[in-house]
């Protein structure tokens, strides 16, 4: 429900203002709820964020609730982009290196999202859980379908669709919600241009050896 | 004598019974959102009695995360106890995939304090994590240098059990959406571990000896 209203409402009679000011609130919703917290969250905050007023944030969405939905939605919605492009008819090394390399970008460059979005679903998903029985399962199917087909096709080594997924998206995820972890540890986070190049190499040959491909060499992984 | 052990069965029964509420409340709620009172009112005691075994929140939040921290920490002791990787890290995902079935609210406390930027268990990173993945790496180079493996980051390697095994307690709620609402089946979880131990194998380019139990590739999972 949400998520198509998400997306289904900037078409129906909005104006092209309209629009702006409807991606610049959800823009300014995320930056806040992701350093704050939901409940640290207030609706003043986000409209001082976006540059307007209180009155005019309501006249696009009703309450902090709406808010956080549409947020969460417009995360699932960017992240889930890169993997609708996953295309059957092409090289399963290049897709899914691009898909990998598009991942770490977003973990890189979205971490405080990335976290937000974590920490709804570490919470049982109660906002989320429409767009997850809905986008997010049509959308897993179907990408499934794409892996299954290199599978038979003999292009990759067989594995678990589903559980090739999943992997993918702990590891690249990690990187952002483990952030404060991965410092300790390590010394360092994405931030650091020399460990995120390394970090991303590792992955993509991680996870490519672990299917049975080799890393591309041209036009990949260029940061 | 007999009196003491009872009365040391009750307290570790007690104890027991309030940890695990503890687990549920901090997975859920957080340290800071989470209370002692509804932490007792979980584990079906008085608050007063709660406070006997656990004078603050504070030191059974700590329990809650020391205990898990202990759970995974023991099943990297594959890595001294055989000198094979491919057993050894056959059995730590498989142990760390265990773990996330069993513990997932403790795995759940874990990452939600990490989100929140570990406030309270910053010196465990620190020093404890710190100090034990030095050693585990270490056990990791040793073989990549004898040739048992493929050259590849240790660290990396590492972070890519822990989050692979770990999204199955930590993301449980968005893979069982994506199972049609219900939890993963024993044979489906038994695909995801192969799936897991047969991605990180040939990601470090050990070729299997012999793999256990059925190979089914897909299906199942789906």
């Amino acid at each position: 429900m949400t998520g198509t209203m998400t997306k289904a409402k900037p078409a129906k009679g909005l104006s092209r203002i309209q629009e702006k000011n409807r991606a610049r609130i959800i823009q300014a919703a995320l930056s806040v709820f992701s350093r704050q917290g939901y409940s640290g969250t207030t609706i003043e905050a986000i409209a001082q964020s976006a540059g307007m007023s209180k009155s005019n944030l309501l006249y696009y969405f009703r309450s902090k609730e709406d808010l956080y939905e549409a947020a969460l939605a417009h995360i699932l919605d960017v992240w889930l982009a890169p993997l609708r492009g996953l295309d059957a008819r092409n090289d399963p090394a290049v897709e899914l290196s691009q898909y990998i390399h598009q991942k770490m970008k977003m973990s890189a460059e979205l971490p405080a999202e990335s976290r937000l979005f974590a920490n709804e679903i570490l919470q049982g998903a109660p906002r989320i859980k429409t767009v997850l029985e809905t986008d997010l399962k049509r959308l897993v199917d179907d990408k499934t379908g794409v892996i299954r087909q290199w599978i038979e096709e003999g292009k990759i080594a067989p594995v678990d669709p589903v559980q090739l997924i999943f992997s993918i998206w702990a590891i690249t995820q990690h990187y952002a919600d483990f952030e404060p972890q991965i410092l300790a540890v390590t010394g360092k986070t994405l931030g650091d241009r020399e460990f995120r190049e390394e970090a991303e190499a590792t992955v993509l040959r991680l996870v490519l050896s672990g299917l049975g491909l080799a890393v591309p060499t041209a036009g990949t992984s260029v940061a | 004598m007999s009196k003491i052990s009872s009365k040391t069965a009750t307290r570790e029964e007690n104890e027991r019974v309030i940890l695990q509420a503890a687990e549920e409340v901090f997975a859920e709620y957080g340290f800071k959102g989470a209370t002692t009172g509804m932490i007792a009112t979980r584990a079906g005691i008085p608050k007063a009695n709660l406070h006997y075994y656990f004078p603050t929140k504070l030191a059974l939040y700590r329990q809650v995360v020391e205990n898990i921290f202990r759970i995974w920490l023991e099943a990297a002791n594959t890595f001294d106890d055989c000198d094979d990787p491919e057993e050894a890290l056959t059995r730590y995902i498989c142990a760390k995939m265990d773990i996330s079935r069993s513990h997932p609210m403790g795995s759940k406390v874990w990452a939600n304090e990490i989100l929140h930027k570990a406030p309270v268990i910053q010196d465990y990173l620190e020093t404890t994590l710190g100090e034990w993945t030095d050693t585990r790496i270490a056990v990791i180079d040793r073989w990549i240098s004898q040739g048992k493996m493929a050259p590849i980051d240790a660290r990396t390697l590492l972070y890519m059990i822990w989050s692979t095994t770990q999204h199955y307690a930590d993301f449980n709620h968005q893979i069982n959406t994506l199972n049609d609402g219900m939890p993963l089946t024993d044979a489906q979880f038994d695909t995801a571990k192969e799936t897991v131990v047969s991605i990180v194998l040939s990601g470090v380019g050990i070729r299997r000896k012999a793999k256990p139990g059925k190979t089914k590739a897909d299906g199942e999972g789906g």
